[in-house]
């Protein structure tokens, strides 16, 4: 069959895609919209009323319009005049349009309704059916509320045509979905589940899907569809391919509708009556049989919608985990397609696999494939391949195989892709922690894993490694050893570093007796790296020296000596000098005994959840990892149990207070109760949240700021510490605003520094300029601050005015938006209705103009209006338009280097309680900014 | 189903349908992204891949690629076999449906999608009922622009010239296999200079070749290389 046009083309439209498919340049086709734009505007506000077919032709042209990425703001109401055109054409039209935009501009949701209300009740299929697509295209809460109701009634009803039933059945699916709690449950549920005897396939596979997706939420009400959904399928896997006509699909009897089918009794465990589970097992065998058969058909289609029943089959046998019998076969089924030609079911077969791992009467059938799997991760082209073959080795794996895992994962990760390594050294890492029996191959194994991969080394790795040294002693004097001899490498990585730091400075004495390992050798090696290495290394590789000090005396004037230096009890960064500073003095000063104490080997961790297996699980997402993890701790009793890394100190070291102030500052609010100075996480996160960056908005920030858009004064800001006021005069393209800092509490305020931020953007088009305030505020005390403000050109965001202080023990950070908008520059001009209108048709152009249709905000009161306007800065032109009810407005905007004249309407509509604003300017940024800050008053 | 998306190679948007309430925002910022992901990947990677919480469905047919993306308890390979259907329902309706009839008939392909898919999932599979539903509405709008003052008969993508119906087979067969964008292929249509048009190499390929398609062309080529020595002679 040729291309032949199909109904009745729109030449205007064909003329207008090649126009655009032969711009040359983004621009050319800018240019082209627009004037297309300009043409239609001019065209749907012409005197001529419009013919459908025009009508018909202009909307579909903004819907391309739309669809190649531009922006519509008009032409939502001629497609809803469309909808209720009597013509089929004209009336799809509006409907697409309504489908594709209409999330944009709700407001029209009413008339939508009720035009849709009109075709349900037509009794016509054709434009029922279109109403109904309509309704599951948008599928707003707005049509729940009118239609939910109604359409159910439609699905059930016996006169009802099928394809009004299969639309009016995934309708009220998609309805169900975004506002579950306006679809009444109700009698309708059971005449919805007998639809599952329908005899047109069409109607089964819809109300197939909407019952799956109630019966998740009310699987009781649903109950029966278990034994009519096992009778239909048992009917279609028995069916010869031609049985089913059309439904046939390359040989495949219905594969939607049995993929479906198999999907609703997902929703259910085994079925009771042991005459339907019977026929389901028959079913399922059937669909496990058919597998083996020879292909009726070479297609790719032909064996894409077999498997595709057949995995949705296998996926029912591992939801059941009843038959063991079924699970094998399954399995080996899967095992067959891991060699399979094909790279798709080569993925779907790892990826099954995955879950049928997790089943006790699979587990064992599932390794036997061990070999292919790992040869997969080796020779697969495929990336996502790969990373399924890494997910089904860890499912697979238990105690007998994990050291064969291990090294395999390992030796994989030096060629592995970037993507994915992070997650491989957490598997790795939880797998040889699970399953170590020996913690010498874990302490090798970790060691391993930083030397190959340390940039993708997590925090929560290396915490791990060392709570399970300090809590085994069996394994402590090796990991020293082990730490010892990888630091010897001349480029370790810095993480290795943090490791061994830590565990020599806890247990380097268990290896001090060779020679080969002096303390003095241990410590020379460790500052070999030292220098290399970022501050919090370094501020633990001091903690370990101090250590040594106390577990080798010999070498204490070596240490003391290192301590001394410049370059630490003068370093630039605050928390090594403070270190360097105490420790010294901490060494001079202390007795034998006390240092012993304060300095005593850490205490064993407790006993929680491994944090590594928190970030797997947050990494991939609740619902993927974390049942079959819990499957697993079940089976395997959990060797170590998992202390976080807790901020315990290293060295109880006693701490003058300054010192905690110190580390207090980069937490926010809550002060961490009295956290002595120590290595490891602690300070990672002190350092992490650096204090000069700003605060998030202040909530209801956005608020405020609107309320200021008509006012120049007022409370800016205020939480229960402090209080920001503004006053503030503008004239011309100049202005002065004051802002007001109170402080609420009876404390100071300290290194009190408010920052006005601008983006460049901003910068280039508003200078603000003002003088620092006091750094000191003192209790119940008000400082002012003074802004000078010039509007350098027309400018579309605000300035953000960040507050950063210290009250009591913790550092605070505020940040609000400050309102200097556009309009402030407003300056109001009179005129009579004649002036005004030539200038507004001399503003004519179709950038020059903006025009938003918005619902009513606050009560629609004309004397509140009226001040609003005026307090927007422009004139209020009484006697200008013909209908009393509109407001219109007149002003200049002043800038240094222009000046631009604007003038506003505003069209209130009490019965719909909206307002149609719009706003024309000679510079499209200004006609854009003005109507959204206004549009926000009403 | 989440959303579907038609991309050509050149990353351009075809068609786009969400079944996820989504700002315009984040349905640029996914197409975006997506589009990026998808034509970085070689041919005979595997069809499916992870993005987000979703999992991606995604197909070539000739220059346009179809996407779809499902949640995580979905059937891939089902997936694979609806974009098929609606490929073959397109072909059916536009006859050896090209990019360019999606182009420039935008408003089909997403009323052939809307009888096929409702709100995400499969709505009607047989392939005879989604076009019977389309070509009633096609009689509806036929009925109706017979009416009209203006007939526009004349659609660019018509290369059903009348009486040279063999002409427009051929054509289209050695622009398939041969890759020239021969001035030859000129449309009737004077307003779309098709080959002025350097994208639109590969445009006119058919998105999918049904065997008996290629027999046919395969005899329609014979037939025309006969008449034409037949000429010469």
């Amino acid at each position: 069959m040729p291309a032949v046009s199909k109904g009745d083309g729109m030449r205007g439209l064909a003329v207008f895609i090649s126009d655009i498919r032969n711009c040359k340049s983004k621009e050319a086709e800018i240019k082209r919209i627009n004037k297309e734009l300009a043409n239609i505007r001019s065209k749907f506000k012409g005197d001529r009323a419009l013919d459908g077919y025009s009508k018909k032709k202009y909307v579909c042209k903004l819907l391309f319009i739309f669809l190649l990425g531009h922006d519509i703001d008009f032409g939502h109401m001629e497609a809803v005049n469309l909808l209720s055109s009597n013509r089929y054409t004209e009336k799809q039209i509006g409907y697409l349009f309504i489908s594709v935009l209409v999330n944009s501009n709700s407001e029209l949701i009413r008339l939508i309704n009720n035009a849709i209300k009109n075709d349900l009740a037509s009794r016509n299929p054709t434009f029922m059916g279109l109403a109904l697509h309509c309704i599951a295209n948008v599928g707003s809460r707005e049509m729940a509320e009118a239609f939910a109701g109604e359409i159910p009634r439609i699905l059930v009803a016996g006169d009802t045509m099928d394809s009004v039933k299969q639309s009016a059945a995934l309708c009220l699916l998609r309805l169900y979905r975004t506002s579950p709690d306006l679809v009444p449950m109700g009698d309708w549920t059971s005449r919805v589940v007998h639809l599952l005897n329908d005899q047109h396939l069409g109607v089964v596979t819809a109300a197939t899907s909407l019952i799956t997706t109630l019966a998740q939420k009310n699987p009781e009400e649903f109950k029966t569809s278990v034994s009519l959904a096992v009778s239909r399928l048992s009917r279609i896997v028995t069916s010869a391919s031609t049985d089913l006509q059309d439904y046939t699909y390359y040989f495949v009897p219905a594969p939607w509708l049995s993929v479906k089918l198999l999907r609703l009794l997902q929703c259910y465990p085994p079925p009771e009556d042991p005459a339907v589970r019977g026929r389901l097992t028959e079913c399922l065998e059937a669909i496990l049989n058919k597998a083996q058969e020879p292909p009726k058909s070479k297609k790719v289609q032909h064996s894409n919608a077999k498997n595709a029943v057949l995995f949705e089959a296998i996926s029912l046998v591992i939801h059941h985990d009843s038959e063991p019998n079924l699970l094998v076969r399954a399995c080996n089924q899967l095992g067959q397609f891991l060699q399979h030609r094909e790279t798709n079911l080569r993925y779907l077969a790892l990826e099954s696999m995955c879950t049928l791992a997790s089943s006790e009467f699979s587990h064992e059938a599932v390794k036997t494939h061990i070999e292919t799997v790992i040869n997969a991760l080796k020779t697969e082209r495929d990336v996502s391949v790969r990373q399924r073959a890494v997910d089904l080795l860890y499912a697979m794996c238990d105690r007998s195989n994990a050291q064969q895992i291990v090294a395999e994962m390992l030796s994989y990760l030096e060629t592995a892709d970037y993507s994915i390594r992070e997650e491989i050294v957490l598997k790795v890492a939880i797998l040889a922690e699970k399953y170590a029996v020996d913690y010498t191959w874990y302490v090798d194994t970790i060691l391993n894993l930083i030397r190959i991969a340390g940039d993708y080394v997590s925090e929560e790795v290396w915490y791990r490694v060392i709570q399970i040294v300090i809590n085994r002693d069996d394994v402590q004097g090796y990991a020293a050893k082990t730490v010892f001899e990888a630091l010897q490498a001349s480029a370790c990585h810095e993480n290795l570093v943090k490791v061994g730091g830590y565990i020599l400075g806890e247990f380097g004495n268990l290896i001090a007796g060779d020679p080969r390992s002096s303390p003095l050798t241990q410590f020379h090696l460790l500052h070999s790296k030292f220098h290399l290495c970022s501050v919090p290394t370094r501020a633990l590789l001091l903690s370990t020296y101090i250590k040594f000090v106390n577990l080798f005396p010999e070498v204490k004037g070596t240490i003391q000596d290192v301590l001394r230096s410049d370059s630490q009890l003068k370093n630039a960064d605050v928390e090594l000098q403070q270190r360097a500073v105490e420790y010294l003095r901490l060494s001079t000063v202390a007795s034998t005994d006390i240092l012993a104490t304060v300095l005593e080997e850490m205490p064993p961790f407790p006993e929680r959840e491994s944090s590594i297996l928190a970030k797997l699980k947050k990494k991939k997402g609740p619902s993927t990892v974390t049942d079959l993890e819990e499957a697993k701790r079940e089976r395997s009793a959990d060797v170590n149990g998992g202390p976080e890394p807790a901020p315990a100190s290293t060295s109880a070291v006693s701490t003058p207070s300054p010192s905690a102030d110190l580390l207090g500052l980069g937490a926010a609010p809550p002060a961490p109760a009295g956290p002595p100075p120590s290595s490891g996480g602690l300070l990672v996160d002190v350092f992490s949240d650096s204090p000069s960056a700003a605060a998030p908005l202040a909530p209801g920030s956005e608020d405020n700021f609107a309320r200021f858009v008509c006012k120049n004064n007022g409370v800016l800001f205020e939480n229960q510490l402090l209080q920001i006021g503004l006053k503030s005069e503008f004239r011309q393209n100049l202005g002065r605003m004051f802002i007001f800092y109170g402080n609420k509490t009876s404390t100071q305020f300290l290194n009190f520094t408010p920052t006005l931020i601008c983006s460049d953007d901003l910068q280039a088009n508003l200078s603000l300029q003002t003088k620092p305030v006091d750094p000191a505020v003192d209790g119940g005390a008000q400082v002012q601050q003074a802004v000078n403000i010039e509007c350098v050109s027309d400018f579309t965001e605000a300035p953000v005015l960040n507050i950063q202080f210290r009250y009591g023990g913790t550092f605070q950070n505020v940040s609000v938006k400050l309102p200097i908008t556009l309009n402030k520059f407003f300056q109001p001009t009179e005129m009579a209705s004649q002036d005004f209108f030539q200038r507004w048709k001399q503003l004519s152009n179709p950038q020059q103009e903006v025009q938003s249709i918005f619902k009513a905000k606050h009560p629609m009161d004309t004397e509140v209006t009226k001040a609003k306007i005026i307090g927007f800065g422009s004139a209020l032109l009484e006697e200008v338009d013909p209908n009393p009810a509109n407001f219109v407005g007149a002003g200049i905007i002043h800038t240094r280097t222009a000046q631009i004249g604007c003038l506003l309407r505003l069209e209130p509509n009490l019965q719909a309680q909206m307002y149609r604003l719009t706003l024309r300017t000679s510079r499209e940024t200004v006609s854009q900014r003005l109507c959204e800050l206004l549009s926000e008053q009403f | 189903m989440q959303f579907m998306l038609l991309f050509s190679r050149q990353g351009k948007l075809r068609l786009q349908k969400w079944y996820v309430p989504l700002s315009d925002k984040e349905k640029k910022k996914i197409t975006r992204e997506l589009v990026q992901t998808v034509l970085a990947r070689k041919p005979k990677m595997c069809s499916f891949l992870e993005w987000r919480d979703l999992k991606i469905v995604y197909k070539r047919y000739a220059s346009l690629y179809f996407c779809c993306a499902i949640e995580d308890q979905d059937n891939e390979l089902i997936t694979l076999e609806i974009i098929h259907r609606y490929v073959e329902l397109l072909d059916k309706y536009f006859g050896s449906v090209c990019e360019l009839d999606i182009i420039f008939n935008f408003e089909k392909a997403y009323f052939i999608l809307d009888e096929f898919l409702l709100g995400g999932e499969v709505q009607e599979t047989s392939k005879k009922n989604v076009l019977k539903a389309i070509e009633q509405a096609d009689l509806l709008q036929e009925f109706s622009s017979v009416a009209q003052s203006c007939p526009t008969l004349c659609d660019p993508m018509n290369r059903s010239t009348p009486g040279l119906p063999v002409h427009h087979q051929l054509l289209e067969f050695t622009q398939t296999h041969v890759h020239r964008v021969g001035d030859a292929i000129q449309p009737p249509h004077p307003v779309v200079p098709f080959s002025s048009c350097p994208q639109s190499l590969g445009l006119r390929k058919r998105l999918f070749l049904g065997w008996r398609k290629v027999e046919c062309a395969c005899i329609l080529r014979k037939r025309a290389n006969a008449e034409s020595n037949e000429k010469q002679e």
